[in-house]
């Protein structure tokens, strides 16, 4: 069965170019419209946060420096404000620090006991 | 409605008045919903791709450069949207190795009527996967300028050319395969 280049052209722009099937049912544009007001409210309630970035950012600072008075403030003092001025920050660089230790001390253990698996498990399929 | 109107159209948009989006679809809702239905050959598929295309629209549109015509814009989206429904749906396609394409002498194409002969690409058409059969129609739907095919599915225009050959190859191979099946079965009926 033979169709040469031109009539395949023919054939398929015609194809393409007949609407007859082509039927849109009358309410399209309001479907159309509800979806696309739908999608605009959505849109418009999540873009609206209740609490901004900045908010955010404000409360947590906020947080974070109670936390820290908390932990790290002097125990004589009683005020908050004594509190925060007093904060020990060389004890919250050691316990970083000694944080840093423990993780690459647990990280090698991990590693050291990784090997050793591969190890023996090689010897037993040898 | 010309590109101008258009740009008025999608500046009130733009401002907060939705409804002016209707003219926009209501002047563009033909050229949408051909084009996904050619593309999907499935109605309800594609009135659901031409109603996503346009929601797609209005909340791309500020990101709408009006250095390309909106229809280009649209035809875009449209596409893309049909591409994801099919693939989604997965409609399934045969392949194309399938066919026996070996090519005889009985007539051709010409001799079916104009209803037949489309029914006939419509079922040639599905069996090509989902981005060939939107570039091919994309391709004859408008006589599209291969510049408009690359825009439109986002390939390089030598992308696009070598994209457009291989479906047309394609869609031959497989309208000669269909052919041959059909005549044959006229043939048994006989």
């Amino acid at each position: 069965m033979k169709i040469d280049d031109k009539d395949l052209d023919k054939i398929v722009s015609d194809y393409a170019q007949d609407d007859s099937k082509h039927e849109l049912p009358s309410n399209f544009t309001y479907n159309v419209m509800q979806k696309v007001e739908a999608a605009a409210q959505k849109k418009a309630a999540s873009k609206k946060p209740l609490i901004g970035f900045v908010g955010w950012l404000i409360f947590g600072s906020f947080a974070a420096m109670i936390a820290l008075a908390v932990i790290y403030g002097s125990v004589s003092t009683t005020g908050f404000g004594d509190k925060i001025s007093t904060i020990d920050f060389s004890r919250i660089y050691d316990e970083i620090k000694l944080g840093v230790y423990i993780v690459s001390a647990v990280a090698t253990l991990i590693f050291v006991d990784m090997l050793f698996r591969k190890l023996s498990n090689k010897r037993k399929l040898s | 409605m010309t590109e101008q109107e258009v740009h008025i159209k999608i500046a009130e948009v733009l401002s907060g008045n939705t409804s002016s989006f209707a003219t926009l679809v209501d002047s563009y809702k033909n050229l949408v919903h051909s084009v996904a239905l050619k593309i999907t050959a499935n109605q309800e598929l594609a009135e659901e791709v031409a109603q996503d295309t346009f929601v797609k629209a209005y909340q791309g549109l500020a990101k709408f450069k009006q250095e390309s015509k909106f229809s280009t814009w649209i035809y875009q989206i449209t596409y893309f949207t049909a591409i994801n429904a099919l693939r989604k749906n997965k409609v399934e396609t045969t392949e194309i190795s399938d066919f026996n394409t070996a090519s005889a002498d009985d007539g051709g194409i010409d001799h079916l009527e104009k209803e037949d002969r489309n029914a006939l690409i419509e079922k040639a058409l599905t069996y090509l996967p989902a981005q060939d059969r939107a570039v091919v129609v994309l391709f004859y739907l408008k006589e599209m300028s291969m510049e408009e095919v690359a825009e439109i599915t986002k390939l390089s225009v030598s992308n696009a050319k070598v994209k457009v050959h291989r479906s047309r190859k394609k869609l031959h191979d497989i309208l000669s395969g269909l052919l041959k099946s059909e005549l044959n079965t006229i043939r048994y009926e006989d």
